[in-house]
């Protein structure tokens, strides 16, 4: 790193705080905080749907599982985008229709009763917490590993500017810092895998180390057996699908069109993106086969990229580990405050006090999960249980309610109870037996009782989507 | 297959790297559009 590199860097996290600085102006109502007042355009979404999206996960995770078994991991993770197309095409436009949404539990409410507002408040809360826990920890390896912090100073850096504008800004700030993040992340990623390809010999001269060093690394299932293969698939596919962020983003888009264009870009975009972290992956095997996995792109950035471009391709990686902390902070705070709060403790509070209690919350929660992450990441591990239990059990009955309508307390709650049992169950009762993810098995249940329930049991008419005043969200104050 | 490989490995980053610029260049011009002061609405009654 040379004082130019670290120029860069310091402008990138002074752009940060401009922009925040900037969005606090914008944020007049719990509205503007939640959804950015619902008037996104299609582009600007793509970028924050994108950046939120692609996290530590899928740039320095991606790259080192690709360096360790090869292009078959980079394969089973296209099902993130696949996932992400589907919601674009049947998903993400009707999600747009409930007048005043904010958070899955709203959508929930709407067509399964406050029991399954709370069920998917708490579990909405966990997933989003422990998710936040993982990008802290991220945060601090990586200003440890590349600019050799002690983990605290780190942490409160890297963290420090993400509390500020997501407390201050709420979503208005979390969109513009999603922009710079992306643009960043797309440009110098892409750069480093180019610059890498080139100081291999180009790319037959990599296909030609890579099958030398692990013919099996470019194979389509490399080493994997095929059910090894389906499996990892179908939890990628399943496990991330329409988490709160995620959904909160169809809210904030300017109309349908604009939710379903942004999600189809994005779910395009990030096969791209894969493809380049996972090629960094095998340069980084063939020119440093002896670093540890989890190091390989910032061992290809560090080493490769001349002076100047360091700067900004850290930026880049603390800009892929940002963006996705502050998406799920503030899902956080407005999770808390819609689904717990104003409905069990303080129904009929004025937007003001609900606005109030959006900034206290994100701020509570981004220093708590510091705090955890410095003294017990144990505790993070504990929430991540509920990244397990998402997928088991609301997706299947939200789609279900997104795209055709369905309402039914009855099956809504038993299918989200026995998808959630039938998961910790094969997950942690029976430690997965046959090498089967609980998410699979917790899919399948909750898909066959909510269909089970649906048909047996007592049932309302279905909510046409093209009335549209039916959507309206109890309590919204659009 | 390596053809295709190699075509790969220049035309997805490239694609990624103007992807992100255009975003980038619609980003900033929102952004603009966003803090710039607003003007006041003219005043439908002509009374000022």
């Amino acid at each position: 790193m040379t004082a130019v590199d670290w120029v860069f860097v310091a402008l990138y996290f002074a752009l940060l705080v401009l922009i925040g600085v900037q969005s606090i102006r914008r944020i007049r109502s719990s509205d503007d905080f939640a959804v950015a007042g619902a008037r996104i355009t299609w582009p600007i979404l793509f970028a924050t749907v994108a950046a939120s999206f692609l996290g530590g996960g899928s740039a320095m995770g991606n790259a080192g599982n690709v360096f360790t078994s090869g292009y078959v991991f980079m394969f089973a993770f296209f099902a993130f985008g696949l996932q992400t197309v589907l919601v674009g095409g049947f998903v993400a436009h009707k999600l747009r229709r409930y007048e005043g949404a904010h958070t899955v539990g709203d959508v929930m409410e709407v067509h399964y009763g406050k029991g399954a507002r709370l069920v998917t408040g708490l579990l909405s809360l966990g997933l989003c917490v422990g998710i936040l826990g993982g990008q802290v920890l991220a945060v601090g390896t990586l200003l440890k590993t590349v600019f050799g912090f002690p983990e605290l100073v780190g942490i409160l850096i890297g963290m420090g500017i993400v509390l500020l504008y997501s407390t201050f800004g709420g979503m208005w700030a979390v969109v513009q810092t999603d922009v710079l993040q992306f643009v960043v992340l797309g440009v110098f990623i892409p750069l480093t895998l180019i610059v890498g390809l080139f100081r291999v010999g180009g790319p037959g001269a990599l296909v030609s180390h890579v099958s030398h060093v692990a013919p099996d690394h470019l194979g389509f299932l490399g080493s994997w057996t095929p059910a090894l293969f389906i499996g990892t698939f179908v939890t990628f596919l399943f496990g991330e699908t329409l988490t709160p962020p995620f959904t909160q983003r169809a809210f904030s888009a300017r109309n349908p069109r604009a939710a379903r264009r942004a999600y189809l870009t994005t779910g395009v975009f990030s096969l791209g993106f894969y493809f380049v972290t996972a090629t960094i992956g095998l340069i980084a095997l063939v020119l440093y086969p002896h670093i540890q996995p989890d190091q390989a792109l910032p061992t290809v950035v560090l080493r490769l990229l001349p002076v100047g471009v360091v700067g900004f391709t850290l930026a880049a990686l603390l800009a892929v580990i940002q963006s996705t902390a502050s998406s799920y902070l503030n899902s956080t705070a407005i999770v808390f405050v819609k689904d717990l709060y104003i409905p069990f403790v303080r129904p009929g509070a004025s937007d003001r006090h609900r606005l109030v209690a959006q900034r206290v919350v994100t701020f509570v929660v981004g220093a708590a999960a510091v705090g955890f992450a410095l003294v017990a990441p144990s505790i993070i591990g504990a929430f991540v249980i509920a990244y397990n239990l998402w997928a088991p059990t609301v997706v299947i009955p939200l789609v279900a309610a997104v795209v055709w309508g369905l309402r039914s307390p009855s099956a809504g709650l038993a299918a989200m109870i026995c998808g959630g049992a039938a998961t910790a169950l094969w997950e942690w009762g029976m430690d997965e037996p046959y090498g089967l993810s609980g998410i699979v098995v917790g899919v399948l249940v909750n898909a066959l009782v909510f269909a089970g329930t649906y048909v047996f049991a007592p049932r309302h008419p279905r909510l046409l989507q093209h009335t549209e005043s039916a959507l309206a969200v109890k309590g919204a104050v659009r | 297959m390596t053809a295709l490989y190699a075509f790969l490995l220049f035309a997805v980053p490239v694609v990624v790297i103007v992807t992100s610029l255009v975003i980038g260049v619609v980003g900033v011009r929102n952004y603009v559009d966003e803090v710039r002061p607003q003007k006041a609405a003219p005043d439908p009654s002509g009374d000022g």
